[in-house]
């Protein structure tokens, strides 16, 4: 503030003038009090303060989680905040929500308010779901039906009653008395599986180890070749045997065309001789397949092996056994006295 | 709070229990070998020595083809129990010396103390008593007159059980040796039946010695018992074949008669010609006597 000396007799009131310095001050402290203005307006918009709200109400078992201020949403927006407690009929509890009146149109008659305490340890979400958005907006002071999760705590002494019933109960010792009777019914797989060996061993090894799979192969294949060779023979005697037949029915025809059946008889034991070649041949390979079968029966005997085995394994699975057994206990013969 | 603990208890049960769970699986030619080794031990078990010679045979490739020394180790020792089985001592003596090899390259001293048990085994199915005592001699606990003085295991008891054949064979101690073979017999952790046979066999001898057939005769009956309830067809035929002599030697001919002719029987489905021929001999003296 600058004061003219030289006119001294004159009100200093009506000369006042700034500077330009002082002129900045009063612009930048009265834009601070417009920010600070603004940033209240924002604020008081942002929580809603001066608006408008209608009053819902949730009826929920319990209130666990749920608080004055607790934000209420609805299509992941906030709509509204629980205003009041108190107690309803039925022993629930009577949740005023605010809802604000800009977000009143998320809610819809048939809506549906769905409280999860499994989200935020010590608060409950509250979402308003509506069914469907044409429908007519949700008249102020309706109950809206709800559904509620269990807390977290719920779940644990949910879990903590089945621990302790168990326990009541014996049901852990009296599932440690079925162990036995469980492993005796494996036991009882294992039987009927040897007794699959006994009866249908390479079938069952078939079944579990590919190469008794490939040695069945070989096995099969041949006995279809034996079985189309024996088809051959089969025809051929067949020939034979029509060949015979005129000869059988007409003796007269025989004894006249005896001649010519006997200038056919070479050529027919030369065929004799091929069928006896070819049923030596057939046996042999029978014969070869005879001598695989021992081998292609210990596979067998040791695929059912394997499954005992795995069985074996299932059977040492916790909690079915609380024992593991040990393969090697008879992999050396009992030391033995002196041999008679 | 109590509560809270016992959950977490299970829930560490739990993750202890699946800690447990072994997930890595055996090569297959493992499993093969050991699968055949189990499957040959049955047969051993069942007295089919071919079968059980020719698994063990298998496995032992299988043992040698992925260099598993044990494996080969306890394949031969089981080769040689086969191989004395069947009497078959060239083949045992083979095996013997090649796992008596392997324990000294690999240091694998657990199993000296059973290669000492075969050969002297081997030793005496030789006929070679003095060099059996021997081996014997090492393998035996200590004894006070006829107590043990300590517990024994499997190999020591069927040292003790050899050692006592012997006495009776070479008639020396044989009453002291039975009093042994007794004692070490109920100190023993798991009394096997078939050498509760035997030692009642041995005490039968003890009485036949003294001409009480009666009592001797009783205790071969409970033997043939304990062997028939094990199905232990060597030990039937023994037990059948020892009670046809104590009848020969009562007299009795015509039951002598019956026992040799089952006594035969079993150990034709053996397969010991041997044993066949011995009881034959005896029979053939009971035939020709008035």
């Amino acid at each position: 503030m600058n004061i003219n000396p030289d006119n001294s007799s004159e009100n200093f009131v009506h000369h006042i003038s700034y500077n330009n310095r002082e002129r900045m001050v009063g612009l930048f402290v009265f834009s601070g009090f417009v920010l600070f203005l603004f940033f209240i307006l924002i604020s008081i918009k942002n929580q809603h303060l001066f608006e408008k709200r209608e009053v819902f109400f949730i009826d929920v078992n319990s209130s666990e989680g749920i608080s004055p201020g607790n934000v209420i949403t609805a299509l992941g927006t906030e709509v509204g905040v629980v205003s009041n407690l108190s107690l309803a009929k039925d022993h629930k509890i009577r949740v005023s929500i605010e809802v604000y009146n800009e977000q009143r149109k998320f809610i819809r008659s048939g809506a549906k308010a769905r409280v999860n305490r499994l989200t935020n340890i010590g608060n409950a979400l509250i979402e308003i779901q509506s069914n469907s958005i044409d429908a007519p907006i949700l008249a102020a002071g309706s109950v809206i039906p709800v559904e509620e999760t269990p807390s977290l705590n719920d779940l644990l002494l949910g879990l903590a009653n089945l621990v302790q019933s168990a326990d009541n109960n014996n049901l852990l010792s009296k599932f440690e008395l079925m162990l036995p009777k469980l492993e005796k019914t494996l036991e009882n797989v294992h039987e009927i599986i040897s007794q699959i060996a006994s009866g249908h061993g390479v079938l069952g090894a078939a079944i579990f180890d590919q190469q008794v799979e490939k040695e069945l192969k070989v096995v099969v294949k041949s006995g279809a070749d034996i079985l189309s060779e024996a088809e051959g023979i089969i025809t051929i005697a067949k020939q034979r045997l029509v060949q015979l037949g005129p000869v059988l029915d007409d003796a007269k025809y025989m004894t006249h065309d005896l001649r010519g059946t006997t200038q056919n008889l070479p050529e027919m034991v030369k065929e004799l001789d091929t069928i006896i070649v070819q049923v030596k041949t057939a046996l042999t390979l029978v014969n070869g397949e005879l001598n695989n079968i021992p081998g292609v029966a210990l596979d067998a005997r040791t695929a059912l092996k394997k499954t005992n085995r795995l069985l074996d394994s299932v059977q040492n699975t916790w909690p079915l056994s609380k024992a593991n057994s040990t393969l090697k206990a008879k992999q050396l013969i009992a030391p033995h006295a002196n041999y008679e | 709070m109590q509560i809270m603990n016992r959950i977490y208890l299970v829930l560490l049960c739990l993750a202890l229990s699946s800690c447990g769970g072994s997930s890595v699986s055996k090569p297959a030619r493992l499993t093969n070998a050991e699968i055949y080794t189990e499957e040959a031990v049955n047969a051993y078990e069942d007295e089919e020595w071919s079968r059980a010679q020719q698994l063990f045979n298998q496995s032992l490739t299988i043992y040698q083809g992925i260099d598993d020394r044990t494996g080969v180790l306890v394949s031969h020792i089981n080769l040689v129990e086969v191989a004395l089985a069947r009497h078959d001592l060239q083949s045992a003596q083979k095996h013997l010396i090649v796992a008596e090899d392997i324990v000294k390259t690999e240091g694998i001293g657990a199993y000296q103390a059973r290669i000492t048990l075969l050969y002297a085994l081997v030793a005496i199915q030789q006929d070679e008593m003095t060099k059996g005592n021997g081996f014997l001699q090492q393998l035996m606990p200590e004894f006070k007159g006829g107590e043990l003085v300590d517990g024994i295991d499997a190999i020591q008891l069927a040292a003790i059980a050899s050692r006592t054949e012997l006495a009776f064979t070479q008639k020396q101690d044989e009453s002291l040796w039975v009093l042994r073979f007794a004692n070490a017999l109920k100190k023993a952790v798991n009394e096997k039946m078939t050498l509760k046979a035997r030692l009642l066999r041995f005490q039968s001898l003890l009485l036949i010695q003294q001409a009480d057939y009666s009592r001797a005769e009783e205790l071969l009956q409970q033997a043939l018992l304990i062997v028939k309830n094990n199905l232990s067809r060597s030990g039937i035929a023994q037990v059948l074949f020892e009670l046809g002599q104590l009848k020969a030697k009562q007299g009795t001919s015509v039951q002598a008669l019956n026992y040799f002719d089952r006594s035969i029987a079993v150990f034709r489905s053996v397969g010991n010609d041997v044993k066949v021929n011995k009881v034959k001999v005896e029979r053939a003296k009971l035939a020709v006597m008035p």
